[in-house]
């Protein structure tokens, strides 16, 4: 068997050799590898079927993966996503566990939970059933399943606890513990869930579900070996682990060997409006490569920061690049080596805050692709919405016959993705990190007191380039019950970046409809009614990202706040802003732009201005476009002009 | 009594950087004598790492030893007998 960790020998391979190093047929291990991987499918499937909350069965956040005993350490062969991040998270969790529990004294059966941020969980929220799978008297498989739940107590519910500094004001928080002891489940550990959460039926349901992956997979996973023999399907994960190890060397390899370091910020940390500094640099030499976070700030005050995860987390940046289409397995992460500095905004120590992950994984990923942008600059990637605009909600039902209920939910209303060297960047999308679907209205409607009045691509706010980013979206949620809400955001001080002469992004802006009226209220461009929560805004209140002031006239100095209340009938609008452009708008064909216009994605007064095509009575005036094409190159020779940040040139206030 | 790398003070440092110690010796590789070890976090979790920093060779990959910081936290009982129950 190759070396664990090194594997480049098999480059050139021919059937004789895969037989010599596996111990047999390359058709075999193919199989092997991908009916591993239909374990991790069988599981997760599963885990959607079953799960109680709208979180896991709509929005797909959560995962199932299969790890296997090497002689390294637990390495994964498998994953089925769910959520994107849960893979790359998913092996570190498992070796922290398992280093710590006392293997010797596991049984059949037996299911850990944990979701400490210290032991690699991506946050509380987010929890873990490990289930170590025993087979001739040894651990020689652990199987994961994980996904967010909607409520696990604390003082705010939801998870996103924005605004609080240390852990100890946050969700639940478990080291490895017992869930089940030879599949009995132990009462304390769950009494203990059960009686400090405020949705404990979605709870338990949930954590139900995710057993239930867990017994799917185990029962799959002893099928492959009856079916093919342990030593085989242990010699297919290996293979397949190796398969994606030198996939991502030869993709590591290709890119030229330096230092190429990106720094970025998120806006602020909730506490106080100081921006967090994150640096990498990405380092690669050969077909190994480092990303070393030296020079990133401290951690912060508030929940911003994340405690172990972007050791990982940032390799899907760098995967975009140099191994797109390999499942990911450890293979994935073997050539890459993460410098995490201890106390920084990325290895945030014991007792802070961590519970909002989702603006500092965006980031990061962010970061990756602009480092390999600079290292591959024909291959250059904008970078997406920076935010997942995350919102949590929840309370109690106060609708008719279900008055007293206590409900809990959350929506990810979508944002763009960059442009990119090839094509316009994805509109209304979730941040890659994510991979999750949006909440699914009708259901939504039925089981929260809410009505989702609107749910649209925003126009005007994707980046401006010769390849546009994507769309974002306009989010529009009236209360029927009171209702708690929580947001969390970022990118809401500047937009997404573009790249190679590309235009920013719309920001994030969120408003306050207080006596909402579906009949004269839907247009999101009017802003007569409404009161400003957050944003970039000019001094008559509208969105201004070049020339407003963060803030001015808005309740919230942070796009990040929690106990945010709706009376009935109020509403809440969020404008989630688009992913920046790549490349010149002044020479994005007028057809695309007259398409863009037509599609009812940009105003022809927003193209006039960022890329300078002129269109009257729904045609592209050629001449003036010229005209105004070359005008406004010449400024920005000048330095009078550049590419306006993306936002609808006219509001009514 | 194991629960002192349980709560950590914020750094006052505004900035920070993992710290890379040079070592003696040259690359069985690539023959530089840059070589230096640091911890980081590999495909596994945290390890401390003798590398090449020219070519990033791996002269040695351990296990991080409780004097060694990496991570800076510890679990209390990290050294005590396993349960039944963990």
């Amino acid at each position: 068997m190759t070396t664990v960790g090194h594997c480049r020998e098999g480059e050139g391979m021919d059937a004789a050799g895969y037989r010599s190093r596996y111990g047999a047929e390359i058709v075999e291990f193919e199989t092997l590898r991908y009916s591993l991987i239909e374990v991790a499918r069988d599981m997760h499937q599963a885990l959607m079927r079953g799960a109680f909350s709208p979180v896991v069965r709509d929005v797909m956040d959560c995962t199932a993966c299969i790890h296997m005993k090497t002689a390294a350490g637990w390495e994964m062969v498998a994953s089925w996503e769910g959520c994107m991040q849960h893979a790359f998270t998913s092996q570190h969790i498992c070796n922290f566990v398992m280093a710590e529990w006392g293997e010797e004294r596991i049984e059949a059966g037996d299911t850990i939970l944990v979701n400490d941020p210290w032991r690699g969980a991506i946050h509380c929220a987010d929890i873990n059933l490990l289930r170590p799978i025993l087979l001739d008297g040894e651990v020689r498989f652990v199987l994961h399943s994980t996904s967010h739940v909607v409520d696990l107590g604390g003082p705010i519910p939801g998870g996103f606890s924005n605004g609080v500094q240390t852990c100890f004001e946050e969700q639940l928080k478990f080291p490895p513990t017992l869930l089940y002891a030879r599949d009995i489940p132990v009462r304390p550990t769950f009494n203990y869930i059960l009686e400090n959460v405020r949705v404990p039926a979605a709870l338990l349901g949930d954590i139900r579900a995710l057993y239930g992956s867990l017994v799917i997979g185990d029962q799959r996973l002893r099928d492959l070996v009856s079916k093919y023999g342990l030593e085989n399907v242990v010699a297919g994960g290996h293979y397949g682990m190796d398969m994606t190890e030198i996939s991502m060397r030869e993709g590591i390899a290709g890119v030229p060997d330096g230092d190429y370091r990106v720094e970025d910020f998120l806006d602020d940390d909730g506490v106080t409006e100081d921006p967090v500094p994150i640096v990498a640099t990405v380092k690669v030499r050969g077909d190994r490569m480092e990303v070393d976070y030296s020079g990133t700030g401290r951690q912060p005050l508030g929940n911003v920061g994340t405690a172990w995860i972007e050791s990982t987390r940032c390799i899907e940046g760098i995967k975009f690049f140099v191994d797109p289409s390999s499942p990911v397995n450890s293979g994935t992460l073997r050539p890459i080596e993460a410098l995490l500095p201890a106390g920084s905004a990325v290895c945030v120590l014991p007792p802070s805050s961590c519970s909002n992950h989702v603006d500092m994984g965006g980031r990061v990923v962010n970061m990756m692709t602009q480092a390999m942008s600079q290292a591959l600059p024909e291959r250059a990637v904008a970078c997406d919405t920076g935010t997942a605009a995350m919102v949590t909600i929840g309370g109690i039902d106060g609708r008719p016959g279900c008055e007293g209920v206590p409900w809990a939910s959350f929506s990810l209303a979508g944002g763009g993705w960059g442009g990119t060297w090839r094509e316009d960047g994805l509109t209304f999308c979730i941040l890659s990190v994510g991979n999750c679907r949006t909440s699914v209205q009708e259901h939504v409607e039925r089981e929260s007191p809410l009505v989702v009045w609107q749910h649209e691509i925003m126009q005007d706010s994707a980046g401006a380039g010769e390849h546009r980013g994507g769309l974002g979206a306009v989010y529009t949620i009236c209360a029927l019950s009171e209702t708690t809400v929580a947001v969390t955001g970022d990118r809401a001080r500047v937009g997404a970046p573009g790249v190679q002469g590309g235009g920013r992004g719309m920001p994030f802006y969120g408003w306050l409809v207080p006596a909402f009226d579906p009949t004269t209220d839907l247009d999101p461009l009017d802003l007569h009614l409404c009161e400003p929560l957050f944003g970039c805004f000019d001094a008559e209140g509208c969105p201004d990202p070049d020339s407003g002031q963060f803030g001015l006239g808005a309740r919230y100095q942070s796009a990040k706040f929690s106990q945010f209340v709706l009376k009935p009938g109020q509403a809440l609008r969020l404008v989630v802003g688009g992913g920046g452009g790549w490349g010149d708008p002044l020479r994005r064909p007028t057809e695309s732009v007259l398409a863009d216009v037509a599609d009812g994605l940009y105003s022809s007064e927003f193209v006039k201005r960022a890329c300078g095509v002129v269109i009257v009575d729904d045609t592209v005036d050629e001449a003036e476009t010229t005209r105004c094409r070359s005008e406004l190159a010449r400024l920005r020779q000048e330095g009078t002009w550049t590419v306006p940040t993306a936002c609808p040139p006219r509001w009514a206030v | 009594m194991g629960i002192e790398r349980l709560l950590f003070q914020r750094p006052e440092a505004e900035r920070l950087s993992v710290e890379r110690t040079p070592v003696e010796g040259s690359c069985p590789e690539c023959g530089s004598e840059l070589i230096a070890r640091y911890p980081v976090a590999n495909y596994l979790g945290p390890r401390i790492v003798t590398k090449c920093q020219a070519c990033f060779y791996h002269l040695s990959t351990d296990v991080p030893s409780p004097e060694d910081n990496w991570p800076p936290w510890r679990s209390a009982t990290a050294d005590w007998l396993p349960s039944r129950a963990g």
